[in-house]
Order: structure tokens, then sequence, then C-alpha cells
């Protein structure tokens, strides 16, 4: 084989084979390598940022336009009879149409037909359908699937709007209750229940910035620096890593809450308190169920997360909340364990869901409703089993 | 500090930095020693689990130090007694638990230390005249901290030869420029290459525990088996390019760990491309004495091959075995030195059945490269699976699919490596036939340079967007 003593084999190409003396290089590579360089470090910067900008152009919306933002005894509301658009890079152009009420709700509010099942949805921006088209948000499909279920004419008034927090909506209950709802669905998310205090979108002065995180926001929110993280974070697997370790927007994750957590929850357990005693006053029952943000819904499908993280802890604890006031808690994230890819509903840069998660989500509150947590929507067998979530 | 992060690379440009400011042997053994024992108290975070580390280097030195005063008259003894406590701090399970050290002690880069003291004192054994190692020279060649991790295993005598040379090897502005290239590329390989293999590798595994169709899954099988490789490829062989790179800096020439694996046309080529330092070195300290031993008994000629084949078994069970503790490495070592055995045992049997000149023109024949450079691709993916995965992981991800389904992945992996290795090494002879006057134009400095610019943009991005630690070195674990 080898004789005993191997000599050390060096890379020729790096060392030129020769360890005792060097080539020179020429006198014109000094200037011409790092101007190759630096050229080479522009050129790609510039190709990165035109890539970006045409796989994701800039989103374009009027909808600030259709917003009143400034009313603290109502939270922000739609303006009535107003009309306003969103163009999104990975959504393209959706159109907000808003009532007499300005409520998304796709039609006025009239007398309730005989013999139909009335359902007043409330909540924030998922249940109004951000960035998708209404008929294909969730607030539109899910009458129709309850319809196909229960054989019910079944109605559903959304009254969802952007940052309509659990404080907003104990303010705005009396209203609600004036619709003459059969049921509340309330639709929360953990940006909900982290915000359930607030009841416009914060508008404190934004804190000054070090250098680094300036830089850091710069390339973040460039158009390169978009396609990097849309290329780097389409594995679920490097979104989850990488979201459990940011900036604390994870919290709501945690196997054990912080104290600011646990302080949100009191929050939303003051105004389930409220809600829960006017609604059962007027006889309406309340339902209540929690969406998954993308990384939620993704960990709980492969069903795999570091120790210190439980992706049903605030199930648990909102089910706790609004049980104990007589509620019923519609528990649907146990259904994402058998939903392969869950975050391919969800927008990459925003997190809302898109139109393949609003679909699910119809879907998936349909059959929860119709499955005994709300007598007057039962479906019968055949039904039930045709509505398996994992379709 | 112990991957291929931006702390280490800052750390080992620090050193070479001020271990070039003076040309002495002995300034330049003080920084290696200096940054070593820094870099070893990084790791370590403590005295006291490093005890049992420093009770194995004394042991090898008390050898050495025996046999060079002939104090003992063979090495045997040595040996034994070192493999045996090596066996017993790395808590291979074959041994009873209860024997083992009950406290946490510090065994990172235990395995290659051990085979440089070995190393050194088989060659002590071996010599006639027997060459003095001093305490420090000792030291900084079992602790320099540019081969502490995962290698590569060098030689006592390369290392003295560069880090004791009162005229130290020149390290200009061209060299300078080579070694920055070759730590952009390792980084590139481990934190952007290696980090996006992994990901969709994990993507892939995950894969099989979800709702999906089996055409889904089979496409996973698929992913899974060939990312593993060059994951494996991209994790190591960076991290190497690093610390070569690092140690010519430091006037230290490392020996080369990798030559394009998977350019292999055969399973025995192959080991002499992957790990090439791990391979010479058992074969040099096992192969080799064993063949020798073994042809003395057997001195007939007709079974001589054979023994060779044996040995290659032998050898190469042990490369495997090396890896790992557990059961699972021990069939990983069957499989590489099944995988060389058979290999050899096809050589020989095709050399005779056909003709030894037959035979070699066969074996340049275009198209029966491709076919064996695809086979030795996929059977190293297949034995991958007992290197990553427990046995639980390989009966879940075995029976995800079934043994027919599997056995169509492998022929899938099979066809589809012999088609794009071959289109790779077309293109790559392609690209390298196009020359200027200094050589091939994509080999130039110029293209060199535009090339490892994009490297390091897109690592930086990457590594900044990403925002995670450094990946781990699998080979810093064995």
């Amino acid at each position: 084989m080898t004789d005993r003593k191997e000599s050390v084999k060096t890379d020729p190409s790096v060392d030129g084979g020769k360890a005792d003396r060097e080539e020179k290089l020429p006198r014109r590579d000094w200037i011409v390598l790092p101007t190759l360089s630096v050229l080479t470090i522009c050129l790609l910067a510039i190709a990165m940022e035109l890539t970006g900008r045409w796989m994701f152009p800039d989103r374009v919306t009027t909808l600030n336009n259709c917003l009143i933002a400034d009313d603290p005894a109502a939270g922000e509301h739609g303006v009535p009879n107003s009309i306003c658009t969103d163009d999104f890079g990975e959504n393209g152009h959706v159109e907000y149409r808003f009532n007499s009420r300005g409520h998304r709700a796709g039609r006025e509010l009239g007398p309730k037909a005989p013999g139909a099942y009335r359902i007043v949805m409330v909540g924030s921006s998922i249940g109004m359908g951000l960035l998708v088209p209404s008929e294909n948000s969730f607030g539109a499909l899910l009458p129709l699937e309850l319809e196909r279920a229960t054989g019910r004419n079944v109605e559903l008034y959304n009254e969802c709007f952007l940052w309509e927090t659990p404080r907003v909506v104990a303010m705005r209950i009396h209203e609600v209750l004036a619709d003459k709802p059969d049921l509340i669905l309330w639709i929360m998310t953990s940006f909900d229940v982290g915000n359930a205090n607030e009841v416009l979108q914060a508008r404190a002065a934004p804190r000054p910035l070090g250098l680094g995180a300036k830089v850091w926001g710069t390339a973040k929110n460039s158009d390169a620096g978009k396609l990097l993280q849309i290329l780097l974070y389409r594995s679920p697997n490097s979104f989850v890593k990488r979201y459990l370790m940011g900036d604390g927007g994870s919290g709501y994750l945690a196997a054990k809450l912080n104290a600011d957590w646990e302080g949100h929850l009191r929050d939303v357990d003051r105004f389930a308190a409220v809600v829960e005693t006017e609604a059962t006053a007027a006889g309406v029952p309340v339902a209540v169920t929690l969406m998954p943000l993308r990384a939620q819904s993704s960990m709980i499908s492969m069903g795999d997360w570091p120790a210190g993280f439980d992706p049903f802890n605030m199930d648990h604890q909102l089910r706790r909340i609004f049980e104990s006031h007589g509620g019923t808690y519609l528990d649907i994230l146990p259904a994402y364990q058998s939903i392969p890819h869950p975050e391919k509903g969800f927008f990459l840069m925003d997190g809302h869901p898109n139109v393949l998660g609003h679909a699910t989500i119809g879907r998936l509150l349909a059959q929860k409703l119709t499955s005994g947590a709300v007598p007057a929507l039962n479906a019968d067998a055949r039904t039930k089993a045709a509505m398996d979530p994992a379709e | 500090m112990d991957g291929a992060s931006f702390q280490f690379l800052g750390f080992g440009l620090a050193a070479a930095l001020v271990s070039n400011l003076s040309r002495s042997r002995v300034w330049r053994s003080i920084v290696l020693a200096a940054s070593s024992l820094v870099f070893l108290a990084l790791l370590a975070r403590g005295a006291t689990v490093l005890v049992p580390l420093a009770a194995f280097l004394a042991l090898g030195y008390c050898s050495l130090i025996l046999i060079e005063r002939r104090w003992l008259r063979s090495a045997a003894w040595s040996i034994v007694a070192i493999l045996l406590v090596y066996i017993w701090l790395k808590k291979y399970s074959f041994l009873p638990a209860g024997i083992f050290l009950h406290f946490p002690y510090f065994a990172l880069g235990l395995s290659y230390i051990f085979f440089r003291v070995l190393h050194l004192v088989i060659e002590m054994g071996d010599a006639q005249e027997k060459q003095h190692v001093g305490m420090g020279g000792y030291l900084l060649y079992t602790l320099n901290f540019t081969t502490f991790l995962s290698g590569p295993i060098q030689r006592y005598d390369e290392f003295a030869r560069d880090q004791f040379a009162e005229n130290p090897i020149a390290l200009g502005p061209r060299t300078i420029g080579l070694q920055l290239e070759r730590m952009v590329r390792g980084f590139f390989k481990v934190n952007v290459l290696a980090a996006v293999i992994e990901m969709l590798r994990v993507d892939a595994l995950a894969q099989f525990a979800l709702h999906v169709p089996l055409s889904a899954k089979l496409a996973s099988a698929f992913e899974l088996a060939v990312l593993y490789p060059f994951f494996l490829y991209a994790n190591f062989s960076g991290y190497i390019d690093i610390v070569i790179a690092l140690a010519r800096l430091m006037r230290v020439r490392l020996p080369e760990n990798f030559d394009r694996p998977f350019a292999a046309a055969s399973f025995v080529d192959f080991w002499s491309r992957w790990h090439i330092t791990l391979s010479n070195w058992l074969k040099t300290y096992v192969y080799n004495p064993l063949l020798l031993a073994l042809m003395r008994r057997s001195p007939s000629a007709a079974v001589q091959p054979f023994l060779g084949v044996l040995c290659f078994f032998v050898t190469f069970f042990l490369v495997g075995l090396w890896h790992g503790r557990t059961s699972e490495f021990l069939i990983f070592g069957v499989m590489q030195g099944g995988g060389v055995a058979i290999n050899k045992l096809w050589q020989l049997g095709l050399a005779q059945a056909l003709g030894r000149k037959e035979y070699k023109a066969l074996a340049a024949n275009p198209v029966y490269t491709a076919f064996a450079r695809g086979l030795t691709f996929g059977w190293f993916a297949f034995t991958l699976f007992w290197f990553w995965a427990d046995w639980a992981q390989i009966g879940k991800v075995f029976a995800a699919i079934g043994a027919a389904p599997w056995m169509g992945v492998w022929l899938a992996i099979w066809l589809t490596a012999t088609v794009v290795l071959a289109a790779w090494e077309g293109l790559r002879r392609a690209l390298l036939s196009i020359r200027i006057a200094d050589g091939p134009l994509f080999t130039g400095r110029y293209a060199r340079v535009v090339y490892m610019t994009v490297l390091g943009v897109v690592a930086l991005a990457v590594t900044v967007v990403l925002n995670q630690p450094a990946p781990d070195i699998v080979y810093k674990a064995f």
C-alpha cells in the first residue's frame, strides 16, 4: 500500500506546490483585485434588490383611507360605505368594501330571515380577512360549510376589524347584542391576547434605534433582505427556529408564560367576564376560538418543538378562562396535527392567513361548531364524516 | 468557538496575526501554545473537567519517555494501555456503565488527540534511533487549536518540520489571499450550504410523520438519502478548509482531508478522497502491519489478494467504528468495511475474469465509471443512515414506505447520481479546459476573487438573516 511515512498532501492550487518561495503578485493586481471585489458586491446587491422587487413588489394600500383610527370610545372601525384596496406582493389585488356600518361583512345587516341562524363574528384582522378577497375569507366560507352540514339557513355577520382587541369587543358588546345574534363567534389570536387592553393601534413615538438595529432594520426591510428571508424561511423548521429565537414576539409559545403574558391573560379574563355576563343576560351563547399563527401551526403539525416551548399552552389558558365564565371554547389547534405543511396557509412575509389558510380555518371551525359544541348547529353523522379537517 | 463561527475566525486570524509578528520559531510556538490553551479554556470552561484529558496526555507522554529511554522494549503495552484508556474515556457502549467516570469531563477532540498520541508512540517504538520529543513539542502537537476539534490528523514529523523550522515557510500576499479565499469558502460551506441542506433534510424527515400521499413520502425518502452526504461534506470539509487556512497563516501546512470524494468511481477510491487523514492513518497503522503479518503466515500467492480484502475489511470496519460508541456505528463500520471489501473482491474477480488489460480498459470506460460513481455515492448515502440516526429513527424511516418502495428509491438514487455526477464531471472538465495564459480561466485569480466575493457576501447575508449560532461541526462529536 502506502509508504510508512505519508508525505503531506497540500492543495497545489492553494500553495502553488512550493512552500519555500512565493510568486509575486503583479502590481496592477493590488488595484484590480479589490476593485473587482467591490464591483462584484455592488452588482450582487443590485441584482438581489431588483430580483426582490420583481418577485415581491412593495405593498400599496389605501386601507388607511377607510379607517377611523382615532375613536377611543369605539376602537378602530371602518368608514361607512367605503372601498379601499390592497396590492400586496404575495397576494395581488384585494378590495375592502365596508358597508353602511363600516363592517367588511359582504352585505348589510337586515332583519333575520325566518328560521335563520345568525352568527355575529367579532375579532381582529384575521377575522376581517385582511389581505384576502372577502369571498375567500373564512367569514364568507363558514356559513356555507355550516349550511351544508346542518341543512339550516345560516347567516354570518362579520363585525371583525383591525385591532378589535378583547377590550374593544367588551366595549362593543351591547352593539353586538343589538344585532340579535343566535351565537357570538369570537376569533382570537395570540396577538389579540398580547394587546388585550389596547384600544387603538399603539401610536407611541418609536424608540430611538442604535446603529446596529437601524442597519439590520434597513437590510431586513430591503427587497433583497425580504427575498433572502423568504427563501430561507420557506422551510418550516428553519422558520420556527428563527421565530423562537426572535425578539420576544414568540413569548406566547412558552411552556411557562412570563409575567407580561400572565398580565395579558388577566386582561383577557376581565374582558371575557364582561362579554359573557352581557351575553348570558341576553341569552346569547359565546363561542371563542384561538387561531394559530404560522410558527405555532408548524410546531403543532411537525409535533416537535424545543424544550421550554408549548404551542398548546395559550390554548389551554384561554379555554380555562372562557369556560370559567360559562363560554364555549372551540379548540381547533389539535386539528393542525393532521394537516401537513400548514405554513403554506400563511403569507410568508406578513403572517396573516392566505386563501388556503382561510379555507382551512373555515373547515375546522365548521367541524367544531357542528360536532356538539353548539347544539343548535349539530350536523348529522354523514356530514360529519365528510368534514375531515385533514382534507 | 467550537464551530465555524465569526468568533472562531476572528480568534484564528488574531492568533495568526500575532504569530507573524516574528519569524522566530520560539515566538511562533509561544503564540500557538497560548492560543491553544485559550481555545481549550474557552471550550472547557473549567479546570477540573480537563483532568481526564490531562491524564490521557500524561499517559501518552510517559509512554514516549519509557520507549525513548528503552525502559520499555516495545510499544505494544503502551498502545494497549492508550487504547483501553481511550475506549474507557469515550464510554463505548459495549463496556459496563459502572466503570465509567460519573462526573462531567471534557472529551471534545479526544479522538483526534488519540490518533496523534498513538502515532507518536508507534513511531517511537519502531524507530531504531529514538528521536526525543520534548514536552513542549508534544503538547503543541496534541493540543494545536487548528486541528483540535476535527483534525486533520497530522503526522508529528510534518508538524515539527513546519512549526520548528528555523526559516518558516513563505507567507506573502498571494498565499495570504489564497488562505482568506479558502476561509471564505469554508465559512460558506458550513454556514450556508450545510445549513440550507440541513433545513431541507429536516423538512424531508418531518414529512415521514405527516399524513401525505406515498408519492410525497417517496420524494422525501429520496431527498433524505441524497442530502445527508452533501450536508456532511459541506459541514466537515468547510471547517477543514478554515483550519487548514488558519494553520497556513501560522506557517504550518496541514494535510488535505478531502479530494473531491463524489468523483470517486469505487468505494476503495472514495475512502482515499474522504477524510483522507483518517483512512491514511488506519492504512498505515492497521492495514499495512496486518497485511504483512498475515502474509508471513500465509505465503501462498493465490491467497494473498484475499488477505488484502480481509485487511481492507478490518481497516474500514475500524474507520466506521471510530465514528461512534453505539451499535449503530458497529453496523456503520461493518458497512464501510464490507463495502470496501466487496469492491476489492469485485475488482479482483473482474480482473481475473477479463484479464488485467481488459479490466483496466473497462475501468477507464466513461459509462462504466459513471455507473460505478453513482453506485459508490448510493452506497455511501445508504450507510450514512447508521451514522446520523438511531435504531428507532432508522426503523421509522424504513417502515414509512416499506421495503419495495425503498428499493425503488435506491435505484433512483443510483441512476440519478450516475447522471448528475457524470454531468458535473463533464462540466468541470469543460470549464477547466477554457484556458488563458496563466492557466484555466475559472481558477485564475480574477475569477476566484469574483466568486469568493459572491460566496462571502451571501454567507454574511445568510448568517445575519438566519441569526442563529454557527452550525455544529458533526465531526467534532467523534
